[in-house]
């Protein structure tokens, strides 16, 4: 019995049971029947929970109305309640896009409905459609439906179903006007939830998932107007490009989870790129030579960045409410300009990166490319050319990103161009090393992208961030040109600077040597390459605190570089780095000697010029080591005089030299010349000092400033210890002044502690241990680090010691005995905890001197097994 | 539930009461009415949880066996409207307890295993709603409902044939699923040459009788012609898509 139909039912299981469900409602109101005063001509469609009728009325006025009513077995309480908070909605709207509410009542067999005005006209995409009405049309007939929507929102209603056949399109004197016909399940927006909308009967989505915004598909019961802002975000994108945003992925699936999947890693193609990429489907040309499309073309981009904030996965990056939607069509509609702009860097990087790995890199070498300062045209040009160049060697994949990459630059540049590049490009780079690692098969843009990345990080100051880079760059390019290449060496150099700088610095030693055997086995000892990684050991073991091994290595370098024609900076850099290290091995004489040498070197070679001064301030210290104090004097007077003939533009050189006379002056025994150094050096930082109101706008004058403070506070000093102590506590008390108002917590401190070293070399004791108080105050306050306020503490105990009040002396130590106990940092600086041990036993052996009855404090023991475990 | 009236088929008796009082044949027939009901559903349910597709099979067809067997389905009548959830939970009882120890024995012994003819087609539709992703009930539920629209449709359509009208029932079975209204029913009219009232009397014909067809699969399986029971189960049917 062969049965055509037997595959009839499968997949109309749904339409079946509704359309049954129909005909038991017109039978029981008989085909003639009537629903209250209104007799039922057709059934216009089913919803949830009722079916909507178009019924004729006669009385009082004979007209036709849409009625809808529960259906029959759906009267449970929560269904009830949903079907008269749709009519209390309708019953509280009133707007020209909103159907009106006409009456409502209750079937015979106790079933509610309501009858609404009759809406004849076609669904909204529809209509556009029908019409080819032109863009702008389209454009202001979705300002109206935002409207309906908006007032809906203020009446407290959200929608949650809006999609086109729930707006309807009459022609009203011959203009459209669009009305929102079915607020079935709307959510009122205080008040009784409603919940079961969506996912009723396991996970089934009812109505068309393709409006709903993610956190509605998801399920979630936190709906709000934003929910709306998205679904006309979706009707917007359909009308003007006669597609659905995602629609292609959307369509070919069923899945809830995969549709929440695509709606949050994937971003719609701009509307007006969609409508580019119809135009050249033939079909669609065909269907414009007959002018049916003419709409189509030249959506401005302004539309584009307004459907995509609508359509936000992340709702709190869509617009707030319909109000502000609408606002930006209106202003769009007027010319202005809109709020809407394209997504930002960091944003669409994080969604980017999941789509493109490949395409994702190729933006990466853009981005160094303006960070290198690259001018942003140039740079746009190499983008342009890069882009050019992974659609030719890459795939349709990456062909079709290029589109993406472009327009994506494009954005990179505004976010560049307003300053904010920093953070952006930070989140952009963020986990790009895995992803280049993923660029096996093509190692020669691999290669680039470690390098351009890594340096990247660097110019962020990203420096731990930056060496896996470096080395991986390293690594890749010496598993191509073989690991004892030139170009393999090349790399490996900054590997290793960047380890002694910011990396696992003891790691480095073993691995320059190794290089330098390397390089020497290939007959190459004697290069430039093998001399600059001599200096980088050098440079190590003396950063290491090795100073006898610097010495030695620094010696072996200086014989070997004799006689070899190296390169001024080379063999500049390398004397330099065999100064220091000459100098940590207290091997001054030769330090000395070598300073010298690459000084006279220095004058000779105009590349090295602007170098001098940072080999006389090493050449200055190795004379302050050797105590050879007039010396060091003498060439800073020299390099005060050279600054006095150029100082006008930036003080700031002049006045450091300055103080560093000053010092040297103070360490030469030459107080007074110290005072005068120092006293000019605050005359000059005050004369070019900004005024407190600069202060709040600008970063760079803050310097002045600090300098202000340091001068005055050496110059606190050495007035001290020219016992000119009137001047110095007036001048002590000046620089508090200017720290104060500058708002700086170490200056604060510094001149604070200066003030109090001065009260009491003045032998205002009392002065001092007030000054030190407020200090510790201060720090207090702004959670300044431990030694500070500890210091104040301490030195507030000495001189309550010295002035033989120990019974306070010691309540003060055993307050900061405790203090120290709980800080971890106090703690793990055994010499400081020891130091307070003392104080406090010197305090509590001061007192038993005094009161021999007082009774022995419990922390002494502790004291005491502190100071022996030093 | 002794209302069985006369023009309503042996075949068609109360099904409990065909199981307590039934002839050895009776009660074959009224088993193999319930398994055409709930093979399919059951089927779904056992893929759903994991059996393969042969052992699908098997363990349906054992349940069924086992049903009988034990008598178990006299129990049900406590709770008549529930049948079918009683027999997603005996089943699943069973699925879980009895057929995973039973399979290691040598069947056929007892009770010969019934032909289930209407089972064709359950693994396709099995993976056809296996991405639906709702629960095993609601799976259960749907298959149920969509095999009673099925053997209902098979049982119209009989009709039709044995009156010759075979052609006519291919014209109007698409309307059982699209909402008429009078101008898709005056056009559908004119183009097959018929009178408005006569088409639009076709199509409500074949709807009301549709509807009576399905009313006597319910009352079937219900095993009673009780309006209002029906109304009951025509309520499921219709929650379950």
């Amino acid at each position: 019995m062969a049965n055509p139909h037997h595959n009839f039912i499968a997949g109309n299981e749904r339409d079946i049971l509704a359309q049954m469900i129909a005909d038991e409602e017109m039978q029981e109101a008989g085909v003639d029947g009537f629903i209250g005063p209104y007799r039922l001509v057709e059934c216009l469609g089913e919803g949830g929970f009722g079916f909507v009728w178009r019924a004729e009325q006669t009385e009082p006025v004979r007209r036709e109305v849409a009625l809808k009513v529960l259906k029959r077995g759906m009267d449970t309480a929560q269904v009830l309640a949903r079907f008269s908070l749709e009519q209390q909605a309708l019953a509280s709207m009133e707007h020209p896009h909103i159907a009106a509410l006409l009456d409502a009542g209750v079937t015979h067999d106790g079933r509610p409905f309501f009858a609404m005005e009759l809406v004849r006209g076609s669904a909204l995409t529809t209509y556009c459609q029908d019409k080819s009405l032109p863009w702008e049309k389209r454009v202001a007939l979705f300002r109206d439906v935002c409207g309906g929507v908006q007032h809906a929102h203020q009446k407290g209603m959200i929608h949650r179903d809006l999609k086109p056949s729930n707006i309807l399109v009459a022609e009203v004197d011959g203009k459209p006007a669009p009305k929102i016909i079915d607020f079935g399940i709307a959510k009122a927006m205080t008040g009784m939830p409603m919940q079961e909308a969506y996912f009723t009967r396991a996970g089934h989505v009812m109505g068309t998932p393709l409006y709903m915004s993610p956190e509605q598909l998801s399920g979630s019961k936190d709906i709000d107007i934003r929910s709306d802002v998205y679904a006309l975000g979706v009707l917007f994108y359909e009308m003007l490009t006669g597609s659905l945003p995602y629609q292609s992925a959307v369509r070919q699936t069923t899945s809830v989870t995969e549709m929440l999947r695509i709606l949050n890693d994937e971003r719609p193609v701009r509307p007006s790129v969609r409508v580019t990429e119809t135009v050249k489907m033939p079909a669609v040309r065909e269907a414009m030579q007959q002018n049916a499309l003419a709409h189509v073309t030249g959506i401005p981009v302004d539309l584009d960045w307004i459907i995509l904030k609508a359509l936000e996965s992340e709702r709190d990056r869509r617009y707030d409410s319909v109000a502000s939607l609408m606002a930006d069509v209106e202003h769009f509609l007027r010319d202005e300009p809109v709020l809407a702009r394209p997504p930002s860097l960091s944003y669409l990087a994080g969604r980017w990166i999941k789509r493109n790995r490949l395409v994702f890199a190729a933006a990466c070498v853009c981005l160094c490319a303006i960070c290198g300062g690259a001018a942003v045209a140039l740079w746009q040009a190499h983008a342009a050319r890069l882009a050019q160049r992974v659609a030719e060697t890459e795939s349709a994949r990456a062909q079709q990103a290029v589109g993406f990459l472009t327009a994506m630059l494009d954005r990179v540049a505004t976010e560049i161009s307003n300053g904010r590049n920093p953070e952006a490009l930070k989140l952009a780079l963020e986990n790009s090393q895995q992803t280049i690692d993923g660029l096996g098969h093509d190692p020669a843009l691999q290669i680039e992208l470690y390098k351009r990345v890594g340096w990247l990080y660097e110019a962020m100051g990203e420096r731990k961030l930056a060496l896996p880079l470096i080395k991986a760059h390293m690594e890749a390019l010496g598993k191509i040109h073989g690991p004892d290449s030139q170009i393999a060496w090349e790399a490996e150099l900054p590997f290793l600077i960047k380890t002694i700088d910011h990396g696992a610095r003891g790691s480095a030693p073993p691995l320059v040597e190794a290089l330098l055997k390397r390089v020497a086995a290939k007959g190459l000892g004697r290069s430039s390459f093998a001399f600059i990684v001599k200096r980088q050991l050098v440079r190590v073991w003396t950063k290491l605190d090795q100073p006898a091994k610097a010495a030695q290595v620094a010696r072996e370098a200086l014989r070997e570089m004799e006689g070899v024609d190296l390169p001024g900076t080379t063999a500049f850099n390398l004397k330099a780095s065999c100064v220091d290290a000459l100098r940590a091995a207290k091997d001054y004489e030769a330090a000395e000697r070598v300073a010298v040498e690459a000084l006279e070197f220095c004058r000779t070679v105009p590349e090295l010029h602007g170098r001098n001064d940072w080999l006389e301030d090493k050449l200055i210290e190795v004379m302050r080591d050797r105590g050879d104090h007039q010396k060091a004097m003498d060439a800073l007077a020299a390099r005060v005089e050279r600054l006095k003939a150029h100082s006008a533009e930036d003080p700031r050189p002049l006045v450091t030299a300055l103080l560093a006379l000053g010092v040297a002056s103070s360490n030469a025994g030459k107080l007074d010349a110290a005072i005068r150094h120092a006293g000019e050096a605050s005359r000059i930082a005050s004369s070019h000092a900004p005024s407190a109101e600069a202060l709040k706008t600008t970063g760079s004058l803050q310097t002045l400033r600090d300098a202000q403070v340091d001068a005055l506070c050496d110059l606190v000093g050495y007035e001290s210890r020219a016992k000119k102590h009137q001047e110095a506590i007036a001048h002590a008390r000046e620089a508090y002044r200017i720290a104060d108002e500058q708002g700086n917590v170490t200056r604060v401190s510094e001149s604070l502690q200066a003030l109090a070293n001065a009260q009491s070399r003045a032998g205002d004791l009392d002065g001092a241990f007030e000054t030190y108080l407020l200090s510790s105050e201060r720090s207090g306050q702004r959670g300044a680090n431990y030694l500070r306020w500890h210091e104040d503490l301490q030195s507030m105990c000495q001189i309550r010691l010295q002035q033989g009040r120990a019974e306070e002396a010691l309540k003060l130590a055993v307050e900061l005995w405790h203090k120290e106990r709980v800080s971890k940092e106090a703690r793990e600086d055994k010499g400081h905890m020891s130091d307070v041990a003392q104080l406090a036993l010197r305090c509590h052996q001061a007192l038993q001197k005094k009161q021999p009855a007082t009774p022995v404090p419990p922390e002494v023991v502790e004291w005491e097994s502190a100071m022996k475990r030093r | 539930m002794a209302d069985a009236s006369s023009h309503f088929p042996a075949t068609r008796w109360t099904l409990l009461q065909t199981l307590r009082e039934g002839t050895e044949a009776d009660v074959k027939t009224a088993l193999e009415a319930l398994c055409k009901a709930y093979w399919s559903p059951l089927y779904i349910v056992a893929r759903q949880s994991g059996l393969s597709a042969h052992d699908a099979e098997d363990s349906v067809q054992g349940f069924f066996e086992s049903v009988l067997e034990h008598e178990a389905l006299l129990k049900a009548d406590q709770s008549l409207g529930k049948l079918r959830s009683f027999l997603l939970i005996a089943y699943e009882r069973y699925r879980i307890k009895v057929w995973r120890s039973k399979t290691a024995l040598k069947r056929g012994a007892g009770v010969e295993p019934v032909s289930f003819s209407s089972v064709d087609g359950a693994e396709e539709r099995f993976l056809q709603i296996a991405s639906e992703g709702a629960d095993i009930e609601t799976l259960y539920n749907r298959e149920w409902a969509r095999s009673v629209l099925e053997r209902s449709l098979a049982a119209l359509r009989l009709d039709y044939v044995s009156q010759g009208q075979e052609e006519r029932f291919g014209l109007f079975i698409v309307y059982l699923t699209q909402a008429v209204n009078d101008e898709t029913l005056a056009q559908a009219a004119v183009k097959n040459g018929m009178s408005y009232a006569a088409f639009r009397q076709s199509v409500f014909r074949l709807r009301r009788s549709y509807r009576s067809r399905i009313e006597d699969e319910l009352a079937l399986t219900l095993g009673t012609r009780d309006a209002h029971v029906i109304r009951q189960e025509m309520m499921e049917l219709f929650k379950a898509f």
